[in-house]
């Protein structure tokens, strides 16, 4: 099913910081659902879970078993398996093992709208059914993500915001909060180009912005004069930042100054982070239980756990992302990472499916440029 | 005529029972069963390449038609063709500086006179061993231009503004393919320097040619053959490497065939069939090269070494032998030395920052890499060493088992048969192991050994048993086939013959060639990277992990940790396979 919004920038307040949304009923963790009871037995008779994604650190994905399997009283025995790979790199392997036929994941959680589309088309989604999904629908529409429930949620998003090192000179009275701010000539040697063609969310984030009408190759051209270097992943993106190698990037994670600052807190003082006027576009990440998985209760229930506030919680303070639980309030430690998305525009696309056919000719355009 | 056919058919009965008798010998069991597992495990994976890159995938992933759009794709599209040239510009770069600097290295010292050659020789075959990968990393924090530390001393102490050196470009590429290459083309051409006939250059320095005129015009020509089978290997090796271009190349706009291999199979923007086109490009280049080195270049004879012994005039450098000797500590100066102490350096930071922060200093990130036991180790991490320990260690053996069996055949048996398993060994060493990992891993992706250790297990023996393979030859080659002979005449069964006359004889081969794969598994990026899931990280993958998803610190912590490790095993393997196991 495809989810379509109105043509017009979204500025909708997903519920994160400001809690602008006041009713409904916020869910909280001593609770358990007849959905989440109805699963726990046939979790803890598979004995396991494997979610392959692209954001869970190492720490994160150790604290989330831990909550998991307290939570669901799953037991020391129950194994957690966390696989982390690039966004594109999961998705070849979740679609080399539906072609195969062999399964060794069990949930998938990645955004990439047109992929989780073309896959439940051909039936390779288990069908769902969520306790929680109800607090999180509205805003998720409102957010302009794809959805299809009752086969692919979005428990989570993140967004790319500009990250700079203040320590690194020419940096000290630096700040961004548009297009034009990180693209001046002065920065020339300084930047970083996120490099579109290995990577389908810096291939939305662009389309979005084309379609909230940035002038993308404007801003491509003026980046190309800055000299950028090419990367892609946003840790070692972060190290060129930290390292005043490549002291700004354009779009990085606010989670990956966190999770540094938590390595040495002195950064606190130094990696800054700002956010565009033009827009910021949310990705949204799809989650589903693939069909034939090996544990497809305990992936179902480890869908309910990211959707609850319990497994919110473990998420935004381990990587601060985004969820959209209505009413939701993040932990402390991760604030002064997360923007109040309510006095920001928020982007999403009218079409994510439709995207997926765009990226040829804008990632032509990007690479004869930077390639 | 009916009686006479009757007494035919009677007569031939006991012959064809006799023949049928003689199949099922020891001797012919093992050798059908491993001809057929070499097959199997060698041609499987590229034929199933050969088929799956002539189909064409659809924009949204899951539907393919046959065509030829992924070869049309090899000529026109934007980054390919570039991919391409930057393959062959590395290559060749990489063959000409391991060339030049791995023979005159040899020749210094096999041939001349240079101070402390003997205790040097070790430290020159070092990056022979340890990972071009951690080696890449290493040179990254060494000679980034902002950040590098050589940079960082070299603005502080000589007041240079900008940088003294910038790896991270295509020349960085070569500079770090070709010295971690350099003792591959090294092996080629010592052991002949060391076998040389004297009276050859005598007669030249007799006829008044100079030291510099006898090197360039007799020497050299003379061990032609093992410079060429070098440089060849070190082209090919370098067209089939993954881990430099990917750390120093594709980030800085130097994408190669392997990067944009890596892409396609497993990366973020997959298309495993365009992958495997490409696959068939860089094999066919690196085949032919390989195919032209076997065919031509390795069987021609080496004048220069014959029956008698021969002790090489060592030639006196005079003076220059100091040039000599600085040459010789330099390489190891930049090929081992710097790496490994800028890699600590790195490791002893919770954050690397570009500069020695002393107040800084931490272990935090070898507990993070190496505790298991804890629950802040990184699992990725602490898993690759477990995995990389038991595939190293299996690998190794079963590698070599079946290389012994394989000699055999190959060496002891004559006809069709042996020739076939002959050219299915060089087949591997012609295809890079990203190439071969992506065959093995569409081929066995519907069994059970898919996302298991097996299949990693498989695609290691797969690329490198034929090393072992050659390291049990070279040494079947010096043994006299009457030795078997006799112990079959005296009524031992083959397995008898094998296991009480063949092993024994063979067992420093054997030895040699097991902790030669068991480096090599140890250290292995390019099939792991393809073949892993979670729980069977490698200990390369676990580096691989780290750059990618960590930082510089932790990515050097664990590079520490497998480069110490693969030290270990070269001081192993010099003690028991002997000073001249490799140099020979």
């Amino acid at each position: 099913m495809r989810h379509r919004i109105e043509p017009f920038v979204l500025k909708v307040s997903v519920a994160l910081a400001a809690g602008v949304f006041a009713a409904a009923a916020s869910v909280g963790a001593a609770e358990l659902t007849p959905q989440e009871k109805k699963l726990i037995p046939l979790a803890k008779k598979e004995g396991g879970v494997t979610i392959i994604n692209a954001i869970f650190s190492d720490r994160t994905s150790t604290r989330m078993a831990a909550a998991f399997k307290k939570r669901y009283g799953l037991g020391d025995d129950f194994q957690f398996n966390n696989l982390r790979k690039g966004t594109g790199a999961t998705v070849a392997q979740v679609r080399q093992e539906m072609k195969a036929g062999r399964f060794t994941v069990d949930v998938h959680l990645v955004s990439d709208p047109g992929f989780f589309a073309a896959a439940a088309k051909q039936g390779a989604f288990e069908k769902l059914d969520s306790g929680y999904w109800k607090n999180h629908a509205d805003l998720v529409n409102k957010a302009g993500q794809y959805t299809n429930y009752p086969y692919v949620v979005v428990p989570l998003a993140y967004t790319f915001q500009p990250v700079w090192n203040s320590a690194c000179p020419g940096m000290e009275n630096f700040k961004a909060t548009s297009y034009d701010d990180v693209l001046a000539a002065s920065l020339k040697g300084k930047t970083i180009a996120s490099d579109l063609t290995k990577s389908s969310t810096y291939t939305n984030t662009t389309i979005s912005l084309m379609e909230a009408g940035v002038d993308m190759k404007g801003i491509f051209t003026k980046l190309k004069t800055t000299d950028p270097l090419i990367e892609f992943r946003t840790e070692p993106k972060m190290q060129l930042v930290i390292s005043c190698e490549r002291p700004l990037d354009m779009w990085n994670l606010s989670g990956r100054v966190y999770q540094n600052v938590a390595k040495k807190p002195e950064l606190a003082k130094t990696l800054k982070i700002g956010y565009y006027k033009e827009g910021q576009v949310m990705l949204g990440n799809q989650a589903a239980v693939l069909k034939g998985a090996p544990h497809p209760n305990a992936g179902k229930l480890l869908i309910e756990f990211l959707l609850s506030k319990e497994g919110a919680d473990v998420f935004v303070e381990g990587e601060a992302l985004y969820t959209f639980l209505k009413d939701y309030q993040p932990p402390e430690a991760a604030k002064p990472y997360l923007l109040n998305l309510s006095e920001h525009k928020l982007l999403g696309l009218k079409d994510w499916i439709a995207a997926r056919k765009q990226f040829k000719p804008v990632r032509g355009d990007w690479t004869k440029m930077f390639k | 005529m009916r009686t006479e056919a009757a007494a035919v058919t009677l007569a031939g009965a006991p012959r064809s029972i006799g023949r049928w008798r003689s199949l099922f010998t020891q001797e012919s069991i093992a050798t059908i069963a491993v001809s057929l597992i070499v097959a199997a495990a060698v041609l499987l994976p590229l034929a199933t390449l050969v088929v799956s890159s002539f189909r064409v995938l659809d924009d949204l992933g899951f539907s393919t038609t046959w065509g030829l759009d992924n070869y049309r794709l090899l000529f026109t599209d934007h980054v390919i063709p570039g991919a391409f040239v930057n393959t062959l510009l590395i290559s060749t770069g990489s063959m000409v500086l391991a060339t030049v600097l791995g023979v005159s290295l040899a020749w210094i010292n096999a041939r001349t006179n240079c101070p402390w050659r003997e205790k040097l020789e070790p430290f020159n075959l070092i990056p022979f061993f340890l990972s071009p990968f951690v080696g890449a990393i290493a040179w990254h924090n060494l000679a980034a231009p902002k950040t590098g530390l050589i940079n960082a001393l070299a603005r502080n102490t000589l007041g240079i503004e900008g940088h003294l050196l910038n790896v991270d470009n295509i020349y960085g590429v070569i500079w770090v393919t070709g010295i971690f290459f350099t003792p591959l083309v090294y092996l080629f051409v010592v052991g002949s320097l060391r076998r040389m006939d004297p009276s050859l250059e005598d007669s030249a320095r007799t006829t008044g040619a100079g030291l510099l005129r006898t090197t360039l015009t007799v020497t050299l020509p003379l061990v032609a053959p093992g410079i060429l089978s070098g440089a060849i290997i070190v082209f090919v090796t370098s067209a089939g490497e993954f881990g430099v271009p990917f750390k120093l190349g594709a980030p800085y706009g130097v994408e190669t065939l392997t990067t944009q291999i890596f892409t396609k199979a497993v990366g973020d923007d997959a298309n495993y069939y365009l992958g495997a086109s490409m696959s068939m490009a860089l094999g066919a280049i690196t085949a032919f090269f390989i195919f032209v080195q076997q065919r031509y270049i390795a069987p021609r004879s080496f004048t220069t070494v014959t029956g008698k012994g021969f002790r090489p005039n060592v030639v006196d450098l005079g003076r220059w032998k100091w040039l000599a000797l600085g040459l010789n500590l330099a390489f190891i100066l930049v090929a081992v030395v710097l790496p490994i102490f800028c890699l600590v350096v790195v490791s002893l930071h919770p954050v690397w920052e570009g500069e020695i922060i002393l107040s800084d200093i931490t272990f935090r990130n070898y507990v993070k890499t190496l505790a298991f036991w804890r629950t802040d180790s990184i699992s990725a991490a602490t898993n690759g060493i477990f995995n990389s320990f038991i595939l190293s260690f299996a690998g190794a053996s079963i590698a070599m088992v079946l290389s012994l069996v394989v000699s055999y055949m190959i060496h002891r048996t004559k006809g069709f048969g042996s020739r076939m398993l002959d050219l299915l060994c060089v087949i591997p060493i012609g295809f890079p192991g990203i190439v071969l990992a992506m065959g093995v891993l569409v081929t066995y992706i519907k069994t059970p050994i898919y996302a298991t250790l097996w299949i990693l297990l498989l695609g290691y023996i797969t690329r490198f048993f034929p090393y072992g393979q050659r390291n049990i030859s070279s040494v079947m080659l010096a043994i006299s086939e009457e030795l078997d002979q006799s112990s079959r005449m005296a009524g031992a069964s083959w397995i008898t013959t094998l296991r009480r006359i063949t092993i024994p004889l063979l067992k420093p081969g054997i030895f040699a060639g097991w902790l030669l794969l068991f480096i090599i598994f140890l250290r292995e990026l390019s099939i792991s990277i393809i073949l892993y899931t979670s729980g069977t990280e490698t200990l390369s993958v676990g580096v691989y992990y780290l750059a990618n998803f960590e930082n510089e610190s932790l990515t050097s912590a664990l590079s520490v940790a497998q480069t110490v490790v693969l030290l270990a095993c070269i001081v192993i393997f010099r003690r028991m396979a002997g000073r001249e196991a490799l140099t020979a």
